[in-house]
């Protein structure tokens, strides 16, 4: 009689998880998809990174409970997905970044001229941070997204608050160095 | 210093640029439809993990291996199984002994170290021609010397002789 009272309980405990992770991707799915974007800078890549840091909560659901920030713990787990998968594809050329901005940023009010100005600065832009150190880069990528504080990027980087703040300023001199003088390369 | 303050408001207008880059691509819009294709993906992922079941078990939970007397019962004797087969193992091999002593071959042939190796065939082997030795004045005074020394010895007394060979004379 004990058991069948058990599994009745583990059962739902389970259909609650399940309810908790129908939620959670109800809610950070689009957040969690323009962080794997800003970096993988491909759709169905960034796609597949946020379907990959749900199974893994899947697989981890019974630690849902004792998770603080749902925010900053998915964020830090998409985050470890698609620098891992950048990691490990080639590097991609500069023109399939620029060809993808293209088909995804918006173009109302931008004639064509503007627009492919627009994409060449981007790409510049891109390039640049692209050259920065992994430490600095990643600092200055997470700084883009507004809903993230500091101390968030600190906790999904696994570094100090004042840590995110020397790398951020060292980041964008060094950024706005690169973009004035393209080829001064540290 | 003007230059460098201006040098340092044309930098940051150039990371302020390059951060409205960054920010315009993290607040694009993420494509329709993803939350649905997530919770897709996720439903068709099985909810239990897939693991080998015994297959008398029900899946209510209520089986016979349940009882904890029963699963005691079978792990003692899964236990048993498995030390008696390390002792058939272990009774049945014999372990050979290391000697304690080597014996070495007798040794055969003469002096001069060459031996037939115990071969079942030995070639024949062609009979070199024979020198007659000459036997110098000298010589023969030493061995009619010899001989009656050789004579006067107790016979219990071994004695190695070794006669030089005569030089053979090579004409």
């Amino acid at each position: 009689m004990e058991i069948v009272e058990s599994t009745v309980h583990e059962e739902a405990c389970r259909q609650a998880q399940e309810e908790a992770l129908s939620a959670l991707v109800d809610q950070y799915a689009t957040t969690l998809y323009r962080v794997a974007f800003s970096v993988l800078r491909n759709q169905s890549d960034a796609e597949d990174a946020v379907q990959e840091t749900f199974l893994r909560v899947l697989r981890h659901r019974e630690t849902l409970g004792e998770i603080r920030d749902h925010r900053v713990w998915l964020i830090r787990i998409v985050w470890n997905i698609v620098l891992d998968r950048k990691r490990r594809a080639k590097t991609r050329p500069e023109t399939d970044d620029v060809a993808e901005l293209a088909r995804v940023l918006p173009a109302t009010g931008l004639n064509a001229e503007e627009r492919a100005a627009a994409l060449q600065h981007h790409a510049h832009v891109l390039a640049s941070v692209e050259k920065l150190p992994a430490r600095e880069r990643e600092v200055v990528m997470l700084s883009a997204f507004e809903e993230l504080s500091s101390v968030e990027i600190a906790s999904v980087l696994g570094v100090t608050e004042s840590s995110v703040r020397s790398r951020l300023f060292r980041a964008r001199n060094l950024l706005a160095e690169l973009l004035q003088h393209p080829r001064s390369i540290r | 210093m003007s230059a460098s303050f201006q040098n340092e408001f044309d930098r940051d207008r150039v990371a302020a640029e390059a951060e409205k880059t960054l920010r315009l691509i993290a607040t694009l819009p993420a494509p329709k439809g993803i939350e649905t294709r997530v919770k897709g993906r996720l439903q068709a992922v099985p909810s239990r993990p897939y693991v080998i079941e015994w297959p008398f078990s029900s899946r209510d939970g209520s089986g016979w291996m349940r009882g904890s007397g029963i699963r005691a019962a079978a792990a003692a004797a899964i236990v048993l199984i498995v030390a008696g087969g390390g002792w058939g193992v272990y009774s049945r091999t014999h372990v050979a002994q290391a000697p304690t002593a080597l014996v070495a071959p007798a040794a055969q042939g003469g002096a001069s170290g060459f031996t037939g190796a115990n071969a079942t065939r030995k070639p024949q082997t062609v009979v070199g021609p024979v020198v007659p030795t000459q036997s110098t004045p000298a010589q023969k005074t030493n061995s009619a010397k010899i001989a009656p020394a050789l004579h006067r010895k107790s016979r219990h007394q071994s004695i190695a002789v070794k006669t030089v060979p005569a030089t053979p004379a090579v004409q």
